[in-house]
């Protein structure tokens, strides 16, 4: 009796998963993606009609997302089921699936031999073969695990790929990581609740959104210290490049905006007002739009960068976060 | 349904954009920002319950009643004690308390090459059918409900704080929050520890205790209603949980007590618990009968709960 009963809940199961799986497969193509930390889900939304066309139910808790270095498949970090999932962002569907520890932020190094996740949660950046990620190997163990202060939530490599620099949100600084070393050697402090950190194009400077504050500060790599500071908005939160190679995008938070910053000038030189707390957002040069999701609200707000109109509010999932077009801006 | 959720989705984000998060702003606590946006959810819920229970259930109490309501003090109590436990503080303070915990135990698993398992990762469907995920986090959790109020009547010591949430003779919707403090701290501790052990995401885990909440309110509640003949034995009704709360009976015999269940009857009929009479006895404890006294206030019933503990470990 009681193995009818296993036999026909995994029967029903699987169809209803199935049938689940079956249905974000139509339109995902050309999707905007866009990951429900709260929901456990994925949101496909079509960037012409700004409607959600499906929504594919990933992992406990995914925060971020990157593309593969082939740009084949979107890596998922599952933080709260510790899980690396591989999402085939024509069809929507879950190709692989990994086990990784908390995997928050990921980032592959710009010569692609190393892939770092951050364990928020867990206090840890974990440093991978770049390889063993690209050829989806079924089980994956870090090279090296480097402990970090408190919550390492975002972080970016230095050109060269040989430092990683990790903001410590809950101690008010910026982890450096020797990636040959594999060891932690400087921590600089930074302000309450550093968050977004962004890499200058020449190398020469690393940015920080402070969260507990309204700006974003300027490291100077040469000298380790922060050498300027320049306001946007309550609740600094990510940076983004503009695509131009002379902005960034800032999310304030609090301030429910998005400051524009000419980062060699350092100085704030246009602002958009974003309803429901800015946090990622692509942007799609194509539409000239800005797509932002606004994790209080549970919305994506797509904005008109040449009139700052909200062109779309686009109801998703809970505590939308991670956003990705697949023909977005440079990265640079 | 979709304008509900969307409703409370938008009262949600005011809350939190206008008074929560400027707040924590101020005092230098953005790190916690996620926490806090859950813990205004926690809140939001709380309220939303204590409106349900006043639109409801109180009605239902007035027109099918099972006794008259006779002692306005003693519900004025458990008034205090809901609003207290509908804050969600003591949960949501250990559902993160437990985090660093949970997180420790992961590396430590992880540096030997193993990964602690879910609900999930044994039954994989899960993972992929939210709903389903949603149902068996319920019957887990329930199961636990169990046997945790199993052993809060079989050990001498717990049933001495426990008896404090049995003294109520004036049994309403409102008394299923009237509980000794100690008792609470135990009870929520535990199940914040295997609720995490077990993988329910925090998002999920709200909507988890809100519902049992519910639930377990209505089975407080002084009424007459009852779910028929099968409906007994799917869902624990206002009857069958009165039974639990009756003289004699919810606290005495081979297992101390009968219906346990908190939300299912099934572990009541499984284990050999349940006891699906008829009828409205008169609820409290025997003791009472013979005078004994667990106080009328809030004060006064946690401050005898304490002595009774202390008489209970001293003996």
């Amino acid at each position: 009796m009681t193995r009818i009963l296993r036999q026909l809940a995994q029967f029903l199961g699987r169809g209803v998963a199935l049938a689940l799986a079956a249905w974000p497969l139509i339109g995902a193509a050309d999707s905007v993606i866009v990951l429900n930390s709260l929901s456990n889900s994925v949101s496909l939304i079509d960037p012409k009609t700004y409607r959600e066309t499906g929504r594919v139910t990933v992992g406990k808790e995914p925060h971020h997302m990157m593309a593969t270095p082939d740009d084949d498949a979107l890596l998922i970090g599952n933080t709260a089921n510790n899980e690396l999932m591989f999402l085939d962002r024509k069809t929507g569907a879950i190709t692989h699936k990994m086990p990784m520890l908390d995997p928050y932020q990921l980032a592959f190094s710009p010569d692609r031999r190393w892939f770092v996740a951050t364990a928020l949660r867990m206090d840890y950046v974990d440093i991978y073969n770049g390889e063993d990620i690209i050829r989806r190997k079924a089980t994956v163990k870090p090279v090296a695990r480097v402990k970090t202060r408190s919550m390492p939530s975002h972080l970016v490599f230095t050109n060269d790929s040989k430092l990683i620099y990790v903001t410590e949100q809950g101690s008010a600084s910026v982890a450096v990581i020797d990636v040959a070393a594999r060891k932690l050697v400087q921590h600089i402090r930074v302000g309450e609740g550093p968050a977004g950190i962004w890499a200058s194009p020449d190398d020469k400077e690393i940015w920080v959104g402070i969260m507990g504050a309204d700006h974003v500060v300027v490291i100077d790599r040469a000298s380790s210290k922060v050498v300027a500071t320049v306001s946007t908005g309550a609740g600094a939160h990510n940076i983004f490049p503009r695509g131009d190679g002379r902005h960034i995008m800032v999310s304030n938070r609090v301030a429910n905006t998005v400051s524009v910053v000419d980062w060699k000038a350092r100085k704030v030189v246009d602002e958009y007002p974003v309803p429901g707390g800015p946090d990622c957002l692509e942007i799609i040069p194509a539409a000239n739009e800005m797509w932002v999701t606004a994790r209080w609200a549970k919305k994506v707000v797509v904005i008109d960068l040449a009139t700052k109109a909200v062109k779309a509010s686009i109801p998703v999932g809970r505590s939308p976060h991670g956003i990705y077009y697949h023909a977005h801006a440079p990265r640079r | 349904m979709s304008a509900i959720s969307d409703s409370f989705a938008l009262v949600h984000a005011w809350l939190f954009e206008t008074i929560v998060q400027p707040a924590l702003f101020a005092v230098g606590a953005m790190q916690f920002v996620e926490e806090a946006f859950l813990g205004t959810e926690l809140a939001l819920w709380g309220a939303l319950q204590v409106l349900v229970m006043l639109l409801v259930l109180r009605p239902l109490e007035a027109f099918i009643a099972a006794e008259p309501r006779v002692d306005a003090r003693a519900v004025r109590t458990d008034v205090i004690y809901t609003l207290l436990a509908r804050l969600g503080i003591l949960q949501i303070f250990f559902f993160f308390l437990l985090l660093p915990l949970e997180s420790e135990l992961d590396a430590a698993l992880h540096s030997v090459g193993i990964m602690r398992p879910t609900l999930e990762t044994v039954v994989p469907f899960l993972g992929e059918n939210p709903l389903l995920a949603f149902l068996a986090y319920l019957i887990a959790f329930d199961l636990f409900g169990y046997w945790i109020h199993r052993l809060q009547h079989r050990f001498d010591w717990w049933w001495a704080l426990h008896a404090l949430h049995h003294s109520q003779r004036q049994l309403t919707f409102w008394s299923d929050s009237r509980n000794h403090i100690l008792d609470d701290l135990i009870v929520t501790l535990a199940t914040a520890l295997v609720v995490r052990l077990i993988g329910v995401p925090p998002g999920q885990f709200i909507a988890l205790a809100a519902f049992a909440v519910l639930i377990e309110n209505l089975s407080h509640a002084n009424t007459r209603l009852w779910f028929g003949a099968v409906g007994e034995r799917l869902m624990v009704s206002p009857r069958f949980h009165r039974w639990h709360h009756a003289i004699g009976e919810g606290h005495e015999g081979p297992h101390r007590g009968v219906n346990f269940g908190v939300l299912f009857p099934c572990w009541d009929m499984l284990f050999g618990t349940a006891d699906f009479r008829a009828g409205t006895p008169e609820t409290g404890i025997r003791d009472q009968l013979a005078g004994a006294d667990y106080g009328r206030g809030w004060w006064a019933q946690q401050y005898l709960g304490f002595v009774r503990l202390w008489r209970s470990l001293a003996s």
